[in-house]
């Protein structure tokens, strides 16, 4: 790291000095098919030795004109594609939208709603951070954290399928509250979901999180200062793993949040091993969320409010929701039509490649998957 | 609000809530620029998003900041014509519009100038449209017979939006009377309604800014 | 193929056309590459992971299309990756299959309308088997590669190389109306 110059006030990496034995510089093309870069991401990677030099990522892959396409649809029909947005948690997405649309045409939604909507944006959290452990244990080399995490995520995901209908990309969440009405066995089915999960984590902490590898191949790497996190408006545990303790539950509060107690969990390091913790840790707060809305949701009453949506012509509104990969954003614009005038979605993982070049560079090959896994993008919502 | 804004040319006379939020609106480069430096110094370290949109007379830049220390937010709007869609980059205060930028070149096709690296980000390098500007359809095509709505006056519309106002709250002293007479008479006649400009509007109006043909 | 012990070979000699014994043990040891492209990606992995557990069926993901039989394209083919896509299928070794999971592999699904989109993947690789869903469960994509399977060991329903549609593609490639090309 010595070797590296900063300047500017963002810390960007600017040059780097030449070493004493130079060798020629190799390019390598990681993506767009990679089994490590979750999805269809391509980075050129110029090598020199065993030395990134430089890091252009390339995105677009995966671009569906979700944007457009949504345009064209009335308010109600937008949803389904939300889902597919950010898939490994669609059920975030939907609530950035949804909230939107609600505060501009004003529709009150009743607490149960409320706390079973934040029960399942937390239960998505955990099923996010299960894919994000298995499948960044895997790209380090281990296989069974993988079967581990997708055999819990399954029993989470038939808690959704259940209520939902749907496993993955329920379409669920409507202006007002909810679609349909929870399945009887809904809270039941969390709690008993929060006793065994959490009886388990210890043992995932252990295979994982505390392993000596683990920890060997990422502490110290792919450090984020905290003046370059908040200047590229980095956020989530990426953000929070840099010493910020930024958390949108706790700033903005949305849904059922202003009636839960919880601490926004955050570390100072700002390394791969920081991000990880900072996930980790989250699984235990999600539970704990769940639990509380568990206990404090209302038993009866009803599941959507009234009110229909109508936005006059040139509202607008920019509504974000802490999602499991950070600040899921929504810039909705009105034209007093059926449908949004315009839609922009500002999602966490778009945000975050921007910094490759900045994580990357002056570090070890070896190190750029560990350092790639750990900022945790998902690139259906990186290209929209 | 803690930036200084009296010598910078709002394109209305005062910050307004849009939706909840303060925005200002800017429809010369130099202000909007000169704004965001001043954001920057004000301590307005978070950048939120940033957007383009095509709104029916120009493209326009939607920039949403946030103070982390006390979680306020702004948001700022350009506009600009569609014969000459320069914006001034602000990717240099905050470096995390940077790709913002480059996507609302790649979609809406506003050029950022002082981007360090303007180009496509989602489509290919050899693509020509700008897919999400109003002159196309959702499959990339042109629109049959769509043509710029003019330029709107914002100072007449201000100044509808006062009348407006104003008939309002006489309607409103009028109804607190007991007398029903007078009060239909302070109402008046109709009051007079904001023309705001309707992007999808087909009009064939004169337009300087005939987003047609680029 | 069968048993013959009449005319004096012994009996456990098993006679049988050496296609078909190469055609049955291809199908019990297919070799699917890991290629995700979106949603339908979580599902595939599902399908390996530990539920559903697709090793069981000998269908093992490698990581490059030089070990591959089969390609599962998981989600929707936009026009940036469809060259991409294409270069793959032909870097993988004859015999090979594809099998087209999801409503936007098959025709474009939610997302058909739109500008960036190719409409189905069957546009630039011969697709073998259509699983339908948004996204299909990993039972599904378990069954499609099962009747993969038989498609494979049945000389009857076997894939004929010679049939990539390679003129279609040039003519897609070309540039059409305001100078987007059609791949």
């Amino acid at each position: 790291m010595s070797a590296l110059t900063l300047s500017g006030a963002s810390g960007r990496v600017t040059g780097l000095e030449p070493l004493p034995h130079q060798t020629n510089t190799m390019v390598v093309n990681l993506g767009p098919q990679h089994p490590a870069t979750h999805g269809v991401l391509q980075i050129v990677l110029g090598i020199d030795g065993e030395r990134v030099t430089s890091a252009t990522p390339h995105i677009g892959f995966l671009h569906r004109n979700h944007e457009k396409i949504e345009e064209s649809r009335s308010y109600e029909q937008v949803i389904p594609y939300l889902d597919r947005m950010d898939y490994v948690s669609g059920l975030q997405n939907e609530l950035a939208y949804v909230l939107a649309v609600e505060s501009l045409s004003g529709i009150d939604v009743p607490d149960r709603a409320k706390y079973i909507r934040t029960a399942l944006f937390e239960l998505n959290r955990v099923i996010s951070h299960l894919v994000w452990l298995g499948t960044y244990l895997l790209d380090l080399g281990a296989i069974t954290p993988f079967l581990y995490a997708f055999r819990d995520r399954e029993k989470a995901l038939d808690i959704i399928e259940r209520t939902c209908g749907a496993r993955m990309l329920p379409n669920y969440f409507t202006f007002g509250g909810l679609r349909r009405d929870i399945h009887p066995q809904f809270w039941h089915d969390l709690v008993d979901f929060c006793a065994y999960f959490e009886n388990i984590l210890p043992e995932y902490e252990a295979l994982t999180i505390e392993a000596p590898v683990f920890k060997a191949r990422t502490q110290g790497v792919g450090l984020m200062s905290k003046e370059l996190a908040i200047n590229h408006g980095i956020s989530g545990p990426n953000l929070r793993a840099s010493g910020v303790n930024h958390d949108l539950r706790k700033d903005q509060p949305y849904d059922a949040y202003p009636y839960l107690e919880f601490e926004v969990i955050s570390r100072d390091e700002g390394d791969a091993w920081a991000r990880s913790k900072v996930r980790f840790d989250e699984f235990y707060q999600s539970l704990n969320l769940i639990r509380q809305c568990a206990y404090k949701a209302p038993r009866t009453g009803a599941i959507k409010g009234k009110g229909r949506v109508k936005i006059d012509e040139g509202q607008q509104i920019y509504r974000s929701v802490e999602g499991s990969r950070g600040q899921l954003g929504v810039y909705l614009m009105s034209d007093g039509g059926a449908g949004p005038y315009r839609i922009k979605h500002r999602s966490p993982s778009f945000v975050v490649l921007q910094t490759i070049p900045d994580l990357f560079i002056g570090q070890k090959f070896a190190d750029v998957i560990a350092i790639l896994g750990s900022v945790d993008v998902v690139l259906g919502e990186v290209d929209r | 609000m803690d930036i200084s804004l009296t010598d910078l040319k709002l394109r209305r006379p005062l910050p307004e809530e849009v939706g909840g939020e303060q925005v200002f609106h800017f429809e010369d480069t130099q202000s909007y620029r000169s704004f965001c430096e001043r954001a920057k110094a004000a301590g307005y370290d978070f950048p939120n998003c940033l957007s383009g949109v095509d709104v029916g007379y120009g493209l326009r830049s939607v920039l949403h900041l946030r103070r982390l220390s006390d979680k306020a937010e702004i948001s700022a709007w350009l506009d600009i014509t569609y014969k000459e869609p320069h914006a001034p980059s602000v990717s240099d205060l905050w470096g995390g519009l940077e790709w913002h930028e480059r996507e609302a070149y790649d979609l809406v096709g506003i050029h950022y100038q002082g981007h360090p690296d303007l180009r496509r980000i989602l489509l290919e390098d050899d693509w020509k449209l700008h897919p999400l500007q109003r002159q196309y359809d959702t499959g990339g095509y042109k629109k049959e017979g769509w043509e710029a709505v003019p330029w709107p006056d914002w100072d007449k519309i201000a100044q509808e939006k006062e009348d407006k106002r104003l008939a309002e709250e006489a309607k409103k002293a009028a109804r607190a009377k007991p007398a029903a007479k007078e009060a239909k008479e302070a109402a008046g006649g109709d009051s007079p309604k904001p023309v705001r400009p309707r992007p999808a509007a087909k009009k064939p109006e004169e337009s300087n800014d005939s987003g047609g043909e680029r | 193929m069968g048993l013959l012990g009449k005319d004096g070979r012994p009996e456990n000699v098993i006679v049988a056309k050496l296609d078909d014994l190469i055609n049955l043990a291809r199908s019990r040891s297919m070799w699917p590459l890991t290629f995700g492209i979106a949603c339908c990606a979580i599902e595939m992995m599902n399908s390996s992971a530990t539920r559903y557990d697709a090793d069981r069926f000998g269908f093992f993901y490698r990581n490059t299309p030089r070990q591959a039989d089969v390609m599962i394209v998981s989600g929707t083919v936009n026009k940036k990756i469809a060259k991409r896509l294409r270069t793959l299928y032909e870097q993988m070794a004859e015999p090979k299959w594809v099998i087209s999971m999801g409503a936007c592999a098959n025709q474009g699904g939610p997302f058909r309308q739109g500008y960036s989109v190719l409409e189905g993947v069957d546009k630039i690789v011969p697709v073998d088997v259509y699983v339908p869903g948004c996204p299909p469960r990993p039972e599904a994509l378990l069954q499609a590669l099962l009747l993969l399977r038989d498609k494979v060991a049945d000389p009857e329903l076997r894939y004929v190389p010679g049939t990539l549609m390679e003129a279609d593609f040039n003519v897609l490639a070309e540039p059409g109306q305001d100078g987007r090309s059609h791949l």
